[in-house]
């Protein structure tokens, strides 16, 4: 049975057809909410569910002027979450800076004796739940730590699969741009996590 | 490694984090989907009845008036009319009473004159504001100081323009016919007594600094309403009207019980004006 794109839900949506915006809805509202909620983080939690409720409100009332136009519909999805998600940080008054300083110089990188915890890591298929859960606990916090830039294109990339070219798109930004907040994000996160989790034992 | 390879170790630690299987609560998701299945149903013909009568309607609401009209008519055909009792005889003595046709057609054209002053004085004391008001004024001007802060300021209305407060709660009223401010109130288009003033009225707000912010919303929103069938944000009332900004959005909810609400999107500079003239309401 032919299961129908995004960018197909969403034409029939914008013709008038609800049961086609539940099956888009279903299709992506748990990975939309839990990227609002990491990207605005514990400071911001308490705004998550508007934040997510906006995102669609601005779809339905967009549908009739959607066009595909090369962005995926995800990309797109997420794009319109990451505005609101910066429109809210900013009138609560945070500081919200969309560029990172990614043309310094010296672009930061984590020393060997940073890096060397992390090598002892288990293989990622591992069956060690235990230890992954607290990775994971730790990851989240890491996370935390992280220019709200850097945050978005490491979860667009790991936690809902856009590619170096689509995370350019939904940022406004170049692919090598795009790029490079990515490896930033990941170096430093792998510090974060390397440090939290010496020997690859957790604590 | 490719550019679009995601780091395993980081990826497998997001798959396993607490939060991994988190989705939107049952009752957001609920909202959402009941304002998408609103956004595409067409609402009920008694609901756009109601919204918009017949002469807003368009040609289908006009027929469909007609025709109910005709199938009334058709009950009565056939039957007699109501017998009317003769009119006494006057006295021999007492003047006979004179009602020519043309005196009871002024008198009812008196009786909508002094309904229509009501709805006109409503808008009088902005109307007044605006003529001080250069023209062209920016929307978002806060009131002078040395004015008295109660009265929300009003843009200046364009060469000609209606008072648009009368007529604000529906696109087809932007069309309405232009009145002079400064003259003596003249009756206004039909579709105005039925405008955002009858409903301030209904409301207890009628020729009161609120309800010249709630004339002022509707012609700021402009039929951008929408039905939000969800719980609203906290609400600040204007009598019975609780009004809410949300982020680039306002809110209105009407009455108590059932509540009935409505939003509606906002420019930052529009929603930074209502927002103070609501404000200096306190």
């Amino acid at each position: 049975m032919h299961e129908p794109s995004d960018d197909e839900l969403m034409r029939t949506f914008a013709a008038g057809d609800a049961a086609a915006f539940d099956r888009l809805y279903a299709r992506h509202q748990g990975p939309l909410y839990r990227f609002v909620r990491r990207l605005l983080g514990t400071a911001a939690v308490a705004q998550a569910d508007e934040v997510f409720q906006d995102t669609w409100l601005k779809l339905i009332d967009g549908r009739a002027r959607w066009q595909p136009q090369g962005a995926a519909f995800r990309t797109w999805l997420f794009t319109l979450a990451h505005h609101r998600a910066v429109d809210c940080l900013r009138r609560g008054g945070r500081e919200v800076s969309t560029t990172t300083g990614d043309d310094d110089p010296e672009p930061w990188e984590p020393t060997e004796l940073e890096t060397g915890a992390w090598q002892a890591w288990p293989a990622p298929e591992a069956e060690d739940r235990t230890f992954w859960r607290a990775a994971g606990r730790r990851l989240l916090d890491c996370l935390e730590g992280l220019p709200l830039p850097q945050k978005t294109a490491f979860l667009l990339q790991h936690e809902d699969g856009l590619s170096v070219a689509e995370i350019g798109q939904a940022l406004g930004v170049g692919f090598e741009t795009a790029k490079t907040r990515l490896r930033y994000a990941v170096a430093k996160l792998r510090t974060c996590m390397g440090a939290y989790l010496p020997g690859g034992q957790p604590t | 490694m490719s550019s679009d390879a995601r780091d395993a170790h980081l990826h497998a630690a997001l798959r396993h984090a607490p939060d991994a299987g988190l989705e939107a609560p049952a009752a957001l998701s609920a909202r959402i989907r009941a304002a998408a299945h609103a956004a595409v149903r067409p609402a009920p013909w008694w609901q756009r009845w109601r919204a918009e009568p017949p002469w807003r309607l368009g040609a289908s609401g006009a027929f469909a008036t007609f025709a109910l009209a005709g199938v009334i008519g058709l009950l009565w055909q056939g039957e007699p009319p109501p017998v009317q009792a003769p009119e006494p005889l006057p006295a021999p003595d007492a003047p006979a009473p004179s009602t020519p046709p043309s005196a009871d057609a002024s008198a009812v054209a008196a009786e909508v004159r002094a309904k229509a002053a009501v709805p006109a004085a409503t808008p009088t004391p902005p109307v007044a504001r605006r003529e001080r008001a250069p023209a062209g004024a920016d929307r978002a001007a806060p009131p002078s100081p040395t004015e008295p802060p109660a009265d929300p300021v009003l843009p200046a209305p364009p060469p000609g323009a209606a008072p648009a407060a009368v007529a604000a709660d529906a696109p087809v009223a932007k069309e309405a016919a232009p009145a002079t401010p400064a003259a003596a109130p003249a009756p206004p288009p039909l579709q105005a007594m039925t405008g955002a003033p009858e409903r301030a009225r209904a409301l207890g707000l009628a020729a009161t600094p609120a309800g010249a912010w709630l004339a002022d919303l509707e012609r700021t929103v402009a039929g951008g309403w929408r039905a939000e069938p969800g719980e609203p944000p906290p609400l600040r009332r204007l009598g019975a009207v609780g009004i809410a900004f949300d982020g680039d959005r306002v809110w209105r909810c009407d009455g108590e019980a059932p509540r009935v609400c409505r939003s509606a999107p906002l420019q930052a500079p529009a929603a930074q004006r209502l927002r103070k003239a609501l404000d200096t309401l306190r």
